[in-house]
């Protein structure tokens, strides 16, 4: 009867304990049935699922900082293994888009002065200058679920729910979860990421539509639109999320339709900028959307907190 | 069995968790070739010396490693947790060979467990082939790793533990 209730508490054994096996514990089973039941809850996206995410991930950030340096090497071979595969057709590339832009340089010129003649003729109010902060990327998703990257900068730093995020090469996501020293990016490619494009002209205005893969689709483009491969993309700023006029990158044809193929790398990303754009829709999305942590720190903000100016 | 050699295969186990979290600049198909890496690392140790790195270890990996790359809680634990279960119920050689051939099953279970989980959960069949290229590099990974962890691993406990079977108590 002793031996019954012990099997039934030991889920499954691994062998008799006089040969020096260890059986398997019934903490084996019971770990099983948590991680089911958070597979559940983060598919529900509980904010308690949320909440512990945003906890863990700030906790381990400085940790992930420090693992950089141990993995800059490895990752600088990489890059480079990369660079020297490429090099070649980088190379045809350049020489073509240099013969190119050699056309153009003398039109820019002229279009450069008759724009200063029409800006000086209208009157025109020059935009400000929109601050921004450098971020390092500290990790990155894995896996099918999501696209994203966490920085090591948040609210501490003036970041919000909501700011748009590019690097060198464009646009690269939106903040989604902003910590007290880290924040979440949502990448361009993420199933959930919906942004607002306009094609080569301001005429043509789009949808791009993340699903997880390499290149975002394009829908809901206007009637009569001609959009043809190898045009450059732009954010609309239609809705306010974004500011107008993001480089994203260019229309590429796929078997699925019309995409974009993201002039920023993002598979390998190292720094990422964070543009403090400030818009009513983005104060909303923050109050929103933020994590407890971000609810906590609204409580007591930091350096005078609110949404930047 | 030296403090060193217990201490050291739950924290190789965790280091690799928390290097398979960190952007290494490489793109692949499926997202899921470093976070396999843990788990050969947990078989090779587990295989060699049932325990030596403990379940609720195992699952706070997978957990940590989870929340670190913003992807729904319990994925990679569940993944893991698969990967403890494997290792224990595969015999132990002595043949490097035959470990190789005898982890090729345990890392189909892992793969197969891995692509059924994210389908339910995306609710859409996954790509195979990025879980198929994840697989020949962690079944490459796994002698190298093997052999590299050697020396931390415990001895294992005798020809007995070579083989387990369900429900053979005292």
């Amino acid at each position: 009867m002793a031996r019954m209730r012990e099997d039934s508490f030991n889920l499954i054994r691994r062998g008799g304990g006089r040969r020096g096996r260890a059986p398997f514990r019934a903490v084996l089973g019971l770990l099983v049935f948590v991680s089911v039941a958070l597979l559940a809850l983060s598919r529900l996206d509980h904010s308690y699922v949320r909440g512990a995410r945003t906890t863990i991930a700030e906790a381990m950030a400085p940790v992930l900082s420090e693992v950089q340096a141990v993995a800059e090497p490895v990752r600088w071979l990489i890059e480079q293994a990369r660079r020297h595969g490429d090099l070649s057709r980088r190379v045809e590339v350049l020489t073509r888009e240099n013969q190119e832009l050699e056309s153009w340089k003398w039109r820019a010129r002229e279009l450069e002065r008759q724009l200063g003649d029409l800006v000086r003729t209208a009157r025109v109010v020059h935009e400000e200058k929109r601050p921004f902060i450098t971020a390092r990327v500290v990790a990155t998703s894995t896996g099918a679920f999501v696209r994203s990257a966490m920085i090591n900068a948040g609210r501490a730093q003036q970041v919000r729910v909501g700011y748009p995020v590019v690097n060198g090469d464009g646009l690269v996501g939106r903040i989604v979860d902003a910590g007290q020293g880290a924040s979440r990016v949502l990448l361009v490619t993420d199933i959930n990421s919906r942004i607002p494009v306009h094609i080569d002209t301001i005429e043509t205005r789009a949808l791009m539509v993340g699903d997880n893969g390499a290149h975002p689709r394009l829908i809901f483009q206007n009637d009569g639109a001609s959009i043809m491969p190898g045009q450059p993309v732009f954010t609309s700023g239609v809705g306010g999320l974004f500011p107008r006029g993001l480089k994203i990158g260019e229309v590429v044809s796929t078997p699925a339709g019309l995409a974009v193929a993201t002039k920023a790398n993002l598979d390998s990303l190292e720094y990422l900028s964070v543009l403090f754009f400030a818009s009513p829709a983005l104060e909303l999305t923050d109050q929103a959307g933020g994590s407890a942590t971000a609810r906590r720190a609204q409580a007591t903000p930091i350096g005078g907190g609110g949404p930047l100016r | 069995m030296s403090l060193v050699r217990s201490v050291m295969p739950p924290l190789v186990f965790l280091a690799f968790a928390m290097l398979a979290a960190v952007p290494w600049g490489a793109a692949s198909a499926s997202g899921i070739i470093g976070p396999l890496l843990p788990a050969v690392v947990l078989h090779a140790m587990n295989s060699r010396s049932p325990g030596a790195v403990p379940e609720w270890l195992t699952f706070l990996g997978g957990l940590s490693l989870d929340a670190l790359t913003q992807g729904p809680l319990g994925y990679f634990a569940l993944v893991y947790l698969m990967a403890y279960v494997m290792a224990a119920m595969t015999p132990v050689s002595s043949n490097r060979l035959v470990s190789w051939l005898r982890y090729a099953p345990a890392l189909v279970v892992v793969l197969a467990t891995a692509w059924l989980v994210s389908s339910l959960y995306m609710l859409r069949a996954q790509d195979v082939m990025g879980y198929i290229e994840a697989g020949a590099v962690a079944f490459c990974a796994f002698p190298v790793l093997s052999w590299l962890l050697q020396p931390l691993t415990p001895a294992p406990v005798g020809p007995g533990a070579a083989t387990y079977t369900r429900g053979a108590g005292l």
